[in-house]
């Protein structure tokens, strides 16, 4: 309970905006397709149980509950593998740090859920093989674990053969022989679904890669939970044939120096998987998400270290805000480029691009920029799954609109969300009445040229809707901040009657 | 005796559950055709095709479907609507229906008694289509992509399977499967970035061609087999795309430069023509072989005046044909064209002869050469015997018709449509007469019938195939790397 309650507070205190940001990494959806589709092949359900959990990261202190609980369940599970293998000394420091270990690597917004599934299948059926005394059975168990776990999580079935066939030898001597085949039976299996060239690379199908995104080739630092499970076994078994401290106080002291060394490299792993840069990113991008302009503003990092980056959130915020152009002096700028990064193509990026250009009335941008976003997963990133909804409502394209409002509607809470949006599927005239839609769809250029991206198409915005304030206000701001005096005169003259009154940073200063 | 009531109860309600549903007696006739999905409703389909299980889209109730067709009869109740035709019972109904019609009712429960919408016919052709079906399964999204495969389907069933995955070709890109005459054992196909080059797999060995190969020939493109299978003319295209902002073509992809050149399989040797299909003055693209080998057909554009992309809407191709030898390796010195754009206003592209020689099917958009994007782009046939084209006005849609293949015995034609949503491809099929007519095209059956609905992929470049393609995929990676 105590060690419970210690976690969740430490999770919610310092990984809160990881959970959330994991959320929109992966979808689920509530649909019998859904399920077919990844229950039909190796490892399957286990992502299916993965991502069904870290759907609901997106609700406070859901992501800090089941991570603790996950946490709980691997110590438990590990401790009634040691217990039975040392019967004699207690030995926290072995679970604690594998299971602090993966409580870390869980806020790697790479690593998968289903590596944390697997390692607890690992336990369960290792637990199940020591408490069968009938050697038959016990096989029996050992086997049809092995291939369960190959069709639940994958390349962890090899771990449960060899860990089983471990068990075995050193506890069950007379036919550990028997059990050699459980770890060959699960190579086998790899084998045959490698041959079949339906599943990933063969990193993924032998190795834990499978539990890290596919298209990343993962440190050595996810293998340590696999490598350090069979070592804790033997450790454990080794430490049972020693004899028990004769005194209680110093097994109170052995017990307390375990666990504080096994929260230490905890906070090891800690500082070294959860760099300071990615936990702004992800905070950034939380509050992004979740609309919390405010938020973004008062991060004290945003004015400490200035990037070209943050000042585009900042800068978001405040135009989300209507206030970039009143307050844009009043905050560090990093030049016309904190008002629009450049794409390097990752989801964060091409998500806040898309922000910017929706706001800015960009719509063909703002679409551009949803879809590569949503590129890395299928059915994941589902606030730009809402914007596609969005601007392909304003575009006029309802089919599609429709279409992604009838995926949204199988998930479990951007149901409401998407259902909003119906009420405009063939009635364009209530798309130019609404007023989050309406003043875009105005935006939207009429002429064949196509798109120079940046500047000129704020120009083509302009001249299309000049009545479409966060548009002018970006483009006056890119004047500013490019120090443009002629540039700026022409634009408060030309748009300078639909920007009344004067922002504070486009007021002429008086020499 | 409280037993024996439950006995008989039960046997009972095994009885119930077990038998097969019967006709209902419908009480009201209703005047309209079912609103199915997909609308399979008077379509021409093949006697090997996958049972064409749809959704009445309005159903609230009990529903019942009853296919008949002489004495065979297939009912089926809905679930949920859908109507899930077993796949054996389908077999045995179509084997009786080749040459005929299958009569379709549809039976919906209304207020405790049954009404049947007005009866549709299924036409089922006498000619078979190809066996299998090569696609790429792609997000048809704008700039990167992530996942993407080419896949085969086994017509006759819901069966799918990989050919390669890009999963295992770390996630690089992968396209322009082609097959030589709707041969699954000679097929050709590039990798783009990892793994990047041309592979032909012939004879059960994958062989690689390097991407780039010359300066002058930056890239291999759009590639078709001499039917010889001796050589591959290539187009070799200087790509860009572009973005529009308005509504409707979201994206703009354009050749800044393309011409066709020729590789010989057995000299290993790129064989280039003179100034008709390599030439700074022209774009030449989309080469075609005719099934005898003797005339290539391809599409041209002017590129000495333009001024891309600011010019994209003026860039309109031609049809055009010209003749080659395969025995010297030479082609002709001059050109015909069959579709002038100049005169007649518009783009062509895709040409692809019917393997009896008889037509050729091109794709006509307003512009430009990447129908896919273009809402306006149809489908029109040309009869290489008359001299003329027209549209092929049943398989055409409001919205795009684009990439096609012809099946072997050219009475088959699969091709690409945005029709369900203008965004995501999906493929259809079309039955094309002896007179070069159109029949109403359907949608490739799926196992449950709101499989497109949830379906986030685009069907790029759907190829017939008489089989399936036995590549190995591991082969082919092993050949990429060395």
């Amino acid at each position: 309970m105590v060690l419970g309650a210690a976690t969740s507070l430490f999770l919610q205190q310092y990984c809160m905006y990881d959970y959330f940001y994991t959320e929109q990494q992966q979808g689920f959806l509530w649909s019998a397709a859904y399920f077919r589709e990844l229950i039909g092949h190796p490892g399957g359900t286990g992502t299916y149980i993965a991502r069904f959990l870290r759907q609901f990261y997106c609700l406070p202190y859901a992501g800090t509950t089941i991570n603790t609980g996950l946490f709980l369940l691997l110590i438990w599970g590990m401790e009634s593998l040691y217990k039975k293998l040392d019967r004699v000394h207690f030995l926290p420091f072995l679970s604690l740090s594998i299971a602090l270990y993966v409580l870390v690597l869980e806020t790697d917004v790479y690593y998968l859920t289903e590596g944390t599934l697997s390692l607890l299948l690992t336990c369960l059926i290792l637990n199940i093989q020591l408490r069968i005394k009938n050697p038959g059975r016990r096989l029996t168990a050992l086997y049809l674990g092995t291939a369960l776990t190959f069709f639940i999580t994958g390349p962890a079935a090899f771990m449960v053969g060899l860990c089983g066939l471990g068990l075995e030898l050193i506890c069950q001597k007379s036919c550990w022989w028997k059990a050699l085949g459980a770890p060959l039976l699960a190579i086998l299996l790899q084998l045959i679904w490698h041959s079949t060239g339906n599943g990933e690379s063969a990193r993924c199908i032998f190795l834990p890669d499978a539990y890290y995104e596919s298209y990343l080739t993962p440190d050595f630092h996810i293998y340590l939970p696999w490598i350090a499970l069979p070592l804790s076994l033997l450790l454990a078994y080794a430490l049972g044939k020693c004899p028990a401290f004769r005194h209680t106080a110093v097994n109170v002291i052995f017990c307390a120096l375990q666990v504080t060394g096994a929260f230490w490299l905890g906070l090891q792993a800690f500082l070294v998987y959860h760099p300071a840069e990615m936990t702004r990113l992800k905070c950034l991008e939380v509050h992004r998400m979740q609309q919390d302009w405010n938020g973004i503003l008062s991060l004290p990092y945003m004015r400490v270290c200035p990037t070209t980056l943050y000042a585009c959130y900042q800068n978001l915020a405040l135009a989300q805000k209507g206030e970039l152009a009143e307050k844009l002096l009043d905050y560090p700028q990093m030049g016309s480029a904190g008002l629009s990064v450049l794409s390097d193509g990752s989801q964060n990026t091409c998500c806040l691009l898309s922000d910017i250009n929706y706001l800015q009335g960009n719509i063909g941008t703002a679409q551009r920029m949803a879809f590569n976003a949503i590129r890395f997963q299928k059915y994941a990133c589902t606030q730009m799954i809402l914007r596609l909804i969005q601007t392909n409502l304003i575009s006029g394209a309802d089919k599609v609109a429709e279409k992604y409002i009838t995926l949204l509607e199988k998930t479990l809470y951007y149901r409401e969300q998407a259902s909003a949006y119906r009420k405009f599927l063939g009635h364009p005239e209530r798309v130019l009445s609404d007023p989050e839609l309406g003043p875009r769809k105005k935006c939207m250029d009429t002429s064949t040229e196509l798109s120079r991206e940046g500047y000129s198409d704020l120009v083509r915005i302009a001249e299309a809707n000049p009545q479409w304030r966060p548009n002018l206000e970006y483009l006056g701001c890119i004047h500013l901040l490019n120090q443009n005096q002629d540039e700026f005169q022409n634009f408060l003259s030309q748009y300078g009657q639909y920007l009344k009154p004067l922002p504070k940073s486009f007021i002429p200063q008086q020499p | 005796m409280k037993l024996k009531i439950l006995h008989s109860l039960l046997i009972e309600l095994i009885i119930v559950s077990c038998s097969a549903p019967s006709e209902p007696i419908a009480s009201t006739q209703l005047d309209e055709l079912p609103s199915i999905y997909p609308d399979y409703t008077e379509v021409t389909v093949p006697a090997n095709i996958a049972p064409l299980r749809f959704k009445l889209q309005s159903a609230s109730n009990e529903t019942r479907a009853v296919l008949t067709c002489g004495n065979e009869k297939l009912i089926q109740s809905g679930e949920d609507g859908k109507f899930l035709f077993p796949e054996n019972k389908w077999k045995d109904l179509l084997a009786q229906a080749a040459g005929k019609d299958i009569g379709v009712r549809v039976y919906e429960k209304k207020n405790g008694s049954w009404a049947v919408y007005r009866e549709f016919p299924i036409h089922v052709a006498r000619e078979e289509m190809d066996s299998y079906l090569a696609y790429r399964l792609i997000a048809p999204g704008y700039e990167p992509w992530f996942e993407m495969g080419i896949y085969q389907r086994e017509l006759s069933s819901f069966k799918e399977y990989t050919i390669l995955q890009n999963g295992i070709t770390d996630h690089n890109c992968m396209n322009c499967h082609t097959f030589n005459r709707q041969n699954p054992e000679e097929m050709v196909m590039h990798m783009r970035k990892t793994y990047g080059g041309t592979y032909i797999y012939k004879d059960g060995k994958v062989e690689k061609l390097n991407g780039k190969v010359s300066n002058d020939i930056p890239s291999l493109v759009y590639p078709c087999w001499h039917p010889s299978g001796d050589f591959i003319a290539f187009s070799s295209n200087q790509t860009l795309q572009n973005f529009h902002m308005r509504p409707g073509n979201r994206i703009e992809v354009y050749d800044k430069e393309s011409n066709i050149v020729v590789f010989d399989l057995k000299k290993k040797q790129i064989v280039t023509a003179d100034s008709i299909l390599f030439s700074k003055e022209a774009m030449q693209t989309f080469p075609n072989f005719s099934p005898d080998g003797k005339t290539l057909y391809f599409c041209s554009a002017r590129a000495d005046s333009l001024d891309l992309p600011a010019d994209y809407e003026k860039v309109k191709y031609s049809l055009c044909s010209i003749s080659f030898n395969a025995e010297t390796r030479t082609f002709g010195t001059k050109a015909d064209t069959l579709y002038q754009a100049e005169k007649e206003g518009r783009s062509a592209k895709f040409p692809r002869v019917s393997p009896d020689g008889n037509f050729l099917v091109f794709t006509l958009s307003d512009y430009g050469n990447f129908s896919i994007w273009h809402h306006d782009a149809d489908l029109y046939i040309y009869d290489l015997r008359k001299g003329t084209f027209l549209p092929l006005q049943a398989a055409n849609s409001e919205d795009t018709e684009s990439f096609h293949s012809w099946s072997h015995n050219s009475r088959w034609l699969v091709f690409s449509s945005r029709r369900e949503d203008g965004l995501y491809t999906r493929p259809y099929f079309t039955y094309i007469d002896t007179a070069g007519i159109s029949h109403k095209p359907f949608l490739l059956p799926q196992s449950d019938p709101d499989f497109y609905q949830d379906f986030m992929r685009s069907f790029n470049v759907p190829e017939f195939i008489q089989g399936k393609v036995q590549l190995n995929a591991k082969e082919l990676i092993t050949e990429a790397k060395r």
